[in-house]
């Protein structure tokens, strides 16, 4: 009940001030506003709302995870990407049907790859779809941002490569105080990585393992945390190297260890962060491609291949 | 009396303010004997066998558990890794880790952060592997393996942690017939090659009745019976525990 109140005074309110005299005169600017332009809204808003918040509860409960939600698949990526091309490429304006049926189309193509993962090759283990889901995400999302970001050239500076991540022309003297500062923490995330093992056997078998299973999980957030914190003071976000480069190093080299894994995570990460550098720096000069834009371009199909494969055998 | 390596004092059990034993428990299991807990679900096994893990679930009253008898309230984490190893019933584990890894990690507590863990094909984790038949596996992560092998595969870590007494919680829950045969088959080895004393939370009585010497029931936090196997199931159908007497 309480809801169908705030249901009907929704559309009254706003910038301009409506009566409910007002609305009922057809002749009036508030009859057309309250008519043309609240009410459609107010239904988009509910319609869009109920729709995201179903799709959330539905995924939830068919991949067995409580994080997700309507975007993880990338189907959103795709529409988005999809509406991009035909703005930059085509030049027609968001809101056409051009657009939508290039959005469509795009959304549709991700759509029909995804359902025939999940009938070919991926059995109910839900992880799987998500990850090949995530990495599809990350693709189309990049080369988004990588087209609007080559379109709006002017428009990407300050605090905003900051979202996209970006490779700085830092002088030695930072450099070095950089790694001054990291390498003893990586060197106790390693130290502490037979923990990280024992700590995934739960906190009973933790405890009789000698040590105190919440102060150890403290001890890793406290020291992760640290770390990004001071790396991304450099870089901002760079997407795709945390998610793809263990589960890739996972898919091929299958390390006995988490600190197996992580030495060679370690290892792959730099490599792969310093190609990608010198890729976005080549590729258009002068213009310098954001660098989370190419890491995931050229890591997301070799991961989603990965995936695939590991799929097939 | 034959020594006691667990002994339990007004011991009262709890998760946050649900307790789970108002009228506290007062046990003791006799050295050199397999003792089973057996009673329905949410009669307080589990718990029981987590609070020997030095779990905070233990709220009132003292455990004294090993050879010293060492109270479990006094005890630092790495004296009770010394005392308690423990194959726990929901037993979540990483599942890309190599088996042979995971055996590497029961001498965590004796190496401590900086001690280097024995190699794999080091000669106890060999011959554990041997008696565990785990041999033709080590080589596969946690996540590949069965579930009866990964039930044998937990066992064999925990008793290579070399501590004074097993906990074992519902290790066979989860087996098929022959899973569970293998699976006590490997501990009744375990038990005639060392002098590890055991404690079973099981429902499998088959197995109580022919290999554990010593029996603690419980009933609704209760202990009901606690005492030699023999003289419980002469007065006692296997059945009768299981009964629902409530109204």
């Amino acid at each position: 009940m309480g809801c169908l109140i705030a249901i009907a005074i929704i559309p009254f309110l706003g910038a301009e001030k409506i009566s409910w005299n007002e609305i009922w005169d057809p002749s009036s600017a508030a009859h057309r506003i309250f008519f043309e332009l609240r009410i459609p809204r107010l239904f988009l808003t509910l319609i869009v709302g109920g729709v995201l918040a179903s799709l959330g509860g539905t995924y939830q409960i068919l991949f067995h995870n409580a994080l997700a939600e309507p975007y993880v698949l990338g189907i959103c990526s795709a529409v988005t990407l999809g509406i991009g091309v035909a703005e930059v490429f085509l030049k027609v304006p968001t809101y056409s049907l051009t657009a939508g049926a290039i959005g469509f189309g795009f959304g549709g193509i991700a759509t029909v790859l995804l359902i025939f993962l999940a009938l070919s090759r991926v059995g109910d283990d839900a992880d799987e779809l998500i990850l090949f889901g995530m990495g599809l995400n990350f693709v189309l999302s990049s080369a988004l941002f990588l087209m609007l970001s080559y379109a709006y050239q002017h428009m990407g500076g300050g605090s905003l490569r900051w979202l996209f991540g970006q490779i700085p022309w830092a002088s030695a003297k930072e450099v070095a105080l950089l790694a001054a500062v990291v390498a003893p923490l990586l060197g106790l995330i390693l130290l502490f990585s037979r923990r990280l093992d024992a700590l995934a056997f739960g906190d009973t078998v933790a405890r009789t393992m000698g040590f105190h299973p919440a102060r150890a999980r403290a001890v890793f957030l406290a020291v992760s945390s640290l770390l990004l914190a001071v790396v991304v003071f450099f870089t901002g976000a760079i997407g795709f190297v945390g998610l793809v480069i263990p589960h890739g190093i996972r898919l091929v080299f299958r390390p006995s260890s988490s600190r197996l894994l992580l030495v060679m995570s370690m290892v792959a990460g730099s490599l792969f962060l310093a190609v990608s550098d010198l890729l976005s720096r080549l590729l258009l000069p002068p213009f310098e491609f954001p660098i989370g834009i190419l890491t995931t371009l050229f890591g997301g199909p070799v991961f989603l291949y990965l995936l695939w494969r590991k799929g097939t055998t | 009396m034959a020594p006691n390596f667990c002994q339990g004092t007004e011991v009262i059990l709890g998760h946050g303010r649900r307790v789970i034993t108002p009228q506290g428990l007062n046990f003791e299991f006799p050295s050199g004997k397999a003792t089973a807990l057996i009673g329905p679900n949410g009669s307080g096994k589990t718990t029981l066998l987590r609070a020997l893990t030095g779990d905070p679930c233990l709220k009132s009253g003292d455990i004294w558990l090993g050879k010293d008898r060492a109270s479990l309230r006094t005890l630092g984490l790495r004296g009770l890794s010394k005392l308690a190893a423990v194959v726990p019933q929901e037993h979540r584990y990483p599942k890309h880790l190599l088996l042979e890894e995971a055996l590497r990690l029961a001498f965590l507590p004796e190496a401590g952060l900086l001690g280097k863990l024995p190699l794999a094909d080091s000669e106890p984790i060999v011959e554990a592997c041997k008696q565990f038949r785990l041999s033709s596996l080590t080589k596969r992560t946690l996540g590949e393996l069965s579930t009866g092998e990964r039930q044998r595969a937990f066992l064999a870590r925990a008793f290579l942690q070399h501590s004074q007494v097993l906990l074992l919680d519902e290790p066979t829950n989860h087996l098929d017939p022959g899973g569970r045969a293998q699976f006590w088959n490997a501990l009744v080895t375990i038990r005639k090659k060392s002098s590890v004393d055991v404690i079973i939370s099981t429902h499998d009585l088959e197995f109580v009745k022919q290999h554990c010497e010593w029996v603690c029931a419980l009933k609704s936090g209760q202990i009901v019976y606690s005492g030699p196997s023999t003289a419980y199931w002469e007065s006692h159908s296997a059945s009768s525990l299981f009964e629902d007497k409530s109204p």
